[in-house]
């Protein structure tokens, strides 16, 4: 199965621990992440490597869902989970100290699925989507924890 | 998983219409049999995006004027009310969705 990877990096005029904290709590993923409907059975409630939750994408009608276990918590530092079913995906989110600021950047690495590459058209429309995904979540994390 | 659904269940929350400026404002409305906790859906969605807010019998007020949500059920239909100011226009934009998600899809839980 190909591969691909999406990442983008954004200043944050906010302390790590805030951009940390905001960031691992699964259920509020839905509030910046673009087409993510649901998330639920968050099993256990902290943040911490062996952590599940359910998740639901939805696009207009389409409707992805699947199951995602948190396999990194380094609190400032780093936050990372995987998709383990649906789509198989790694997304790991690093926080760098910048003065008073934060350096966030998101890297999502994914499988690349013949089907979707057949329903967009071209691999390269599916990863420049995937893209200016990553851009968008990065840029709303901005928002909500600057303005 | 995927699942391709014409009529997904979250789909019974629609905005009727929505007006920006300084501040946003939106209305929707729900149909639905039973008239869910709505205090509850909305005050645990501020809470987890770390805005702090009063919630009252039929409104949530957020603090420090930043606007409110409130909810009127008549029948088998809620009509939905949100006003958001003091954010930037893309932070309302965002409370506004993350609002709606929780609408359309914390019915899901319940029913």
């Amino acid at each position: 199965m190909p591969t691909g990877k999406a990442t983008h990096s954004a200043t944050i005029s906010a302390a790590p621990q805030k951009i940390y904290d905001f960031i691992s709590e699964a259920a509020r993923a839905t509030s910046f992440i673009p087409g993510l409907s649901r998330i639920h059975d968050v099993k256990p409630a902290s943040a911490q490597p062996g952590q599940t939750w359910e998740y639901e994408f939805d696009w207009f009608g389409l409707v992805v869902s699947g199951s995602s276990k948190c396999t990194r918590s380094d609190r400032p530092k780093v936050y990372e989970f995987q998709t383990i079913t649906g789509n198989p995906s790694t997304w790991t989110y690093k926080i760098e100290p910048q003065g008073a600021h934060a350096q966030l950047t998101l890297e999502v690495q994914y499988e690349i699925p013949k089907n979707a590459v057949a329903r967009f058209a071209s691999q390269p429309v599916f990863e420049k989507m995937n893209q200016d995904r990553a851009r968008e979540i990065v840029s709303n994390l901005k928002t909500m924890l600057e303005s | 998983m995927i699942r391709l659904r014409c009529l997904h269940p979250g789909r019974h929350v629609w905005r009727l219409w929505r007006r920006s400026g300084h501040a946003v404002e939106e209305t929707w409305i729900s149909l639905r049999r039973i008239p869910p906790d709505w205090q509850k859906i909305f005050s645990s969605t501020l809470d987890l995006i770390w805005l702090p807010n009063t919630p009252q019998p039929g409104y949530i007020q957020l603090n420090d004027q930043r606007g409110f949500i409130s909810w009127h059920e008549s029948g088998r239909m809620t009509r939905i009310t949100v006003r958001l100011e003091g954010f930037s226009a893309a932070k309302q934009s965002l409370i506004a969705t993350a609002l709606l998600k929780a609408a359309r899809f914390h019915l899901l839980e319940e029913e």
